[in-house]
């Protein structure tokens, strides 16, 4: 993954009208938000950038919100979220319509988090919360100390919860994590799953009841 | 319904439908099956109590960014791929240096003098596999070889004729440094043939033991020997031309520091005959 700052973006610009998306027609707004994901794809094909703007518009939450999950990093869940857009709008051609759009994208935005999860993996990336693995190359163990002062608020506690999800989560091996960021983040049915991870649905089934299984063992004093 | 069953439709279920007769049944009747479900309930509403992420405010204006990034680039890249030549190209080229540059080391390997005389050589022992006496080659390195052929084109000898001397001088063309091996190998004594292995090839063919007929130039080849043992005195050679005077040559000694070995002590008298070995 290729990382660009504003700055650094800026200056490959030739002029400010590059980061204009084009309307390609007179086509209401309306007009394109009423069009299907293939009908937008198509048109962006041959040129239509307001319809990849409808796209974006319409994918750019879901997607990064999942890379997000998967790797527990905004910033970078937000630079992986643009580069599925770019790969999209680059293989608009070679786009088939045998699979829902939806499908398409999220395959893309789990290659690309993948592909980050393992680069992070080659650059034994130290976490200060994960010190502790368990015996014999198992699961590793989340650092988490019980914190024995009072209570201080109600939001803070489901903040502190939430961020502990997270963690664990993002602990998770990578295998497991996509069936189950797609499956209980996104809501995903396990057929859709199958499609964009490429795998047979009793995989996906077996993958996510392991992930959770882990889950529950990590996450137990939340419940 | 059994247990296992039952948790395979509690892990599928969503909670928006509700679970089947059956396995509702089965969960008032077993606890383990109801505390499983209560806890794989508890973990999806803490999994879905994760707040949505939302992308950034200028998300869509960096992607333009991106984009237009992208597409300069492609347009650069585009406009290069037309002067410059295809990966295919590069490496067909490449490989066909290549060929080229195995083709230059491989003819001069064999263009060299070294495989041009080891050619020879084995072109020679065919051509002399019919010959009376048997012919060993002596060991060589390949920087000899063609010091060898241009010694043995002049060789250095003692002949009763000039008759002699002429057939002496074809025999060694025929056979270049053989002579000395066969001449070696016919008085049975192969050691001390190490002279070779220093990449120098001494005009060896005409310096036979003493006493033995040479098998090439025949009889009337007047031998000379040279102990080894005596290497570091000066050697005589007597030169006799029938009927004539003999002539007397005192050869000055040539030490290559290989006599130490045969001058130290018992060894020298008890190891070495009479002919050691031919420099």
């Amino acid at each position: 993954m290729r990382l660009l700052s504003l700055p650094a973006l800026m200056n490959t610009l030739t002029s400010i009208e590059e980061l204009r998306f084009r309307d390609g027609g007179a086509e209401s707004d309306e007009a394109v938000e009423s069009r299907s994901d293939h009908a937008l794809l198509e048109a962006t094909r041959v040129g239509d950038e307001a319809a990849f703007a409808e796209l974006v518009s319409r994918y750019r939450n879901q997607i990064t919100n999942f890379i997000y999950r998967m790797t527990n990093d905004y910033d970078g869940a937000v630079d992986l979220a643009q580069e599925t857009f770019v790969r999209v709008y680059r293989a608009a051609d070679r786009y088939q319509t045998s699979h829902a759009f939806s499908t398409y994208i999220y395959r893309i935005a789990t290659n690309l988090a993948i592909s980050e999860l393992r680069k992070r993996k080659r650059r034994k990336l130290v976490s200060l919360t994960g010190f502790f693995h368990g015996k014999d190359g198992a699961e590793p163990v989340e650092f988490d100390p019980p914190d024995a002062r009072p209570l201080q608020d109600t939001a803070m506690v489901d903040d502190e919860r939430r961020k502990a999800v997270a963690r664990a989560i993002s602990t998770l091996p990578e295998k497991y994590r996509a069936p189950l960021v797609l499956r209980d983040v996104e809501g995903r049915s396990y057929e859709e799953i199958a499609r964009i991870l490429e795998m047979s649905e009793g995989t996906i089934k077996s993958r996510i009841s392991r992930a959770r299984g882990l889950l529950k063992e990590k996450l137990r004093i939340y419940f | 319904m059994n247990c296992k069953a039952c948790r395979i439709e509690i892990e599928e279920s969503d909670e928006a439908r509700p679970l089947s007769r059956s396995a509702g049944a089965h969960l008032d009747a077993c606890a383990e099956c109801r505390v499983f479900q209560e806890e794989q309930t508890a973990l999806r509403r803490l999994i879905g109590s994760l707040e949505v992420v939302a992308a950034p405010a200028d998300f869509d204006f960096r992607l333009r960014a991106r984009l237009a990034a992208a597409r300069s680039d492609g347009a650069r890249q585009s406009a290069w791929s037309r002067f410059a030549p295809g990966a295919r190209a590069m490496a067909l080229a490449a490989s066909f240096v290549l060929l080229i540059a195995v083709g230059l080391i491989v003819r001069q390997v064999w263009l060299s003098p070294a495989s041009n005389n080891r050619t020879q050589d084995l072109a020679e022992k065919d051509s002399v596999k019919g010959t009376a006496a048997p012919l060993a080659s002596t060991p060589s390195t390949s920087g000899s070889i063609a010091e060898t052929q241009k010694n043995a084109s002049a060789p250095v000898g003692i002949y009763d004729t000039p008759q002699a001397m002429a057939q002496s001088q074809k025999n060694a063309n025929r056979n270049g440094n053989r002579n000395a091996a066969s001449t070696n190998n016919a008085s049975g004594n192969r050691e001390g043939i190490r002279s070779n292995d220093f990449g120098f090839n001494p005009p060896a063919p005409s310096i036979v033991p003493e006493g033995i007929t040479d098998p090439v130039t025949g009889p009337k080849t007047t031998m000379v020997a040279v102990p080894v043992q005596a290497s570091r005195k000066s050697a005589t050679l007597t030169l006799n031309f029938g009927g004539a005077k003999p002539q007397n040559i005192s050869l000055r000694p040539v030490t290559f520091g290989a006599q130490d070995v045969f001058e130290q002590g018992d060894a020298q008298k008890s190891l070495i005959p009479s002919v050691q070995g031919i420099w």
